[in-house]
């Protein structure tokens, strides 16, 4: 990648990542409004006839919605650290690699992958850790134009039950659930993790 | 890793970065033209793409209030603070674990994994209470406490992976040549561990930049919040609707110091510092 490129795109990741979250979510509803949205307009202008169409009422569009913005507030944090992660890659081994005839498939399994795997790990358990109770970009998408009850997720349905309904029992009993289901999800990384300790 | 590409590669390369540049900067963009139109402007059936006709009308209504420089003040400390604080305990915590065989060293690393998946609004409580004892509510310095608390699992977590890929044998090198032990750590492993301390900073500023809910909780002066705080109060203290062109407005203003934030420490970022280090 030539060096303007990269120094761009790293701005442009922060840029996204270091936007205060209520603007964010408020850019994203503006711009998947229904009247007068961009994403519509464009689509218009393009020749489909998206005057007037809805993203978040289906549920389907609104979790493509959702996710969009999810992986938008997420990559630039991903990419940060594992680029970090990167530079840590010694350039002398890749060489030596190379010379004893590695292919480039060959060197980024054998020596690339293994030199970031801590980072690589580590950022993987800590995205499905905050992905599984997303909760202000579903709730911020809901409040915008959302069917609640089609588009709860497990962190606005505890919301819902709890702060909303008032039933407490329910939504703590819910909460537990969430955590048994991260537990379970982060166990076999943690279970590896013990494993290169013992060492 | 600056190495030799073909060409192709080296296009092909650009074409994507600037692509994911193009949908990371979209909502940016769009959050700061909007900052510059008048109200009328800011949601019509033709979207606006270039304000030329703009107006600083927006900007002016944010700082006409006077609290945005008292927050700003506040956030700036605490989150300097912060950085500093978490990057030199997570500095020293890091090279514990990574270095030293000690009793409870396993416990301590599942204990930073653990305390990941605990829900942060679960804590709120118990900080309140605590801080609320060591009277430092609507403090600098309690709002840091929590935020070090906050972010320093993590980045404790992402500089161990950092150390491990230091080579041990530097630091017996310049062990051998007469430095401490401790002078080896922050002489020689320290300046190596650049990227990580970038990442890992830069981490910690966006963290405690844009951190509201405890900010709420802990700071309950108004004259002690900070940005994020600010901003919604600000957003909601309008009578006759919400001021969107406002909100992009001091929405644009608080972004700028992560920008230089990471402009300032942007160049520490480079590779190869250990490459030929150590020869076999």
């Amino acid at each position: 990648m030539s060096r303007w490129v990269r120094v761009a795109t790293q701005c442009g990741l922060l840029l996204a990542w270091a936007m205060p979250v209520v603007a964010a979510l408020t850019v994203w509803q503006f711009l998947f409004d229904t009247e007068y949205g961009v994403v519509n307009w464009l689509l218009t202008e393009l020749g489909g006839d998206f005057r007037g169409h809805s993203w978040l009422q289906e549920p389907l569009s609104f979790f493509a919605v959702a996710t969009m913005v999810v992986v938008w507030m997420s990559v630039p944090f991903v990419a940060f650290t594992l680029y970090a992660g990167l530079t840590q890659v010694p350039d002398d081994v890749l060489e030596a690699a190379e010379i004893d005839g590695a292919s480039a498939r060959q060197r980024f399994a054998h020596v690339v992958l293994p030199t970031i795997r801590p980072v690589l790990l580590v950022v993987l358990l800590l995205q499905v850790i905050w992905d599984l109770r997303v909760f202000t970009q579903i709730y911020a998408l809901q409040k915008a134009g959302g069917i609640t009850r089609d588009t709860n997720l497990l962190g606005t349905y505890i919301y819902t039950l709890g702060i909303k309904g008032g039933d407490f029992g329910t939504a703590a009993a819910a909460a537990m659930f969430m955590l048994a289901l991260t537990v379970v999800l982060t166990a076999p990384y943690v279970r590896m993790m013990l494993k290169t300790e013992e060492d | 890793m600056p190495r030799r590409t073909s060409r192709p590669v080296r296009v092909a390369a650009d074409v994507v970065g600037l692509l994911v540049l193009l949908v990371c900067l979209l909502p940016f963009y769009w959050m700061v033209t909007r900052s510059f139109l008048p109200r009328n402007q800011i949601r019509s059936p033709e979207p606006t793409w270039l304000p030329l006709d703009g107006t600083f009308a927006n900007y002016d209504r944010v700082f006409s209030g006077g609290t945005f420089g008292d927050a700003l003040m506040t956030s700036l400390s605490v989150t300097l603070l912060t950085v500093a604080v978490a990057l030199l305990f997570a500095f020293l915590a890091a090279l514990a674990v990574s270095r030293f065989r000690f009793r409870g060293r396993k416990s301590f690393v599942l204990t930073l994994l653990v305390i990941q998946m605990i829900p942060a609004e679960g804590l709120f409580i118990s900080q309140y209470k605590m801080l609320e004892g060591m009277s430092l509510l609507n403090s600098v310095l309690g709002l840091t406490l929590v935020y070090v608390a906050a972010v320093l699992p993590f980045t404790v977590w992402t500089l161990r992976g950092f150390v491990d890929g230091v080579p041990r044998e530097l630091e017996e090198a310049a062990m051998m040549d007469g430095c401490s032990r401790m002078q080896a750590f922050f002489r020689v492993t320290l300046p190596l561990l650049a990227p990580g301390l970038v990442a890992t900073g830069v981490f910690g500023f966006i963290q405690a930049w844009n951190e509201f809910t405890l900010a709420l909780v802990v700071m309950t002066d108004p004259a002690k919040e900070t940005l994020p705080v600010w901003l919604i109060s600000f957003s909601e203290s309008r009578s006759r609707g919400v001021d969107w062109g406002a909100i992009m407005a001091s929405s644009t203003l608080i972004t700028i110091p992560v920008i230089v934030f990471f402009l300032l420490v942007q160049r520490r970022m480079v590779a190869g510092l250990t490459a030929g280090a150590v020869k076999g």
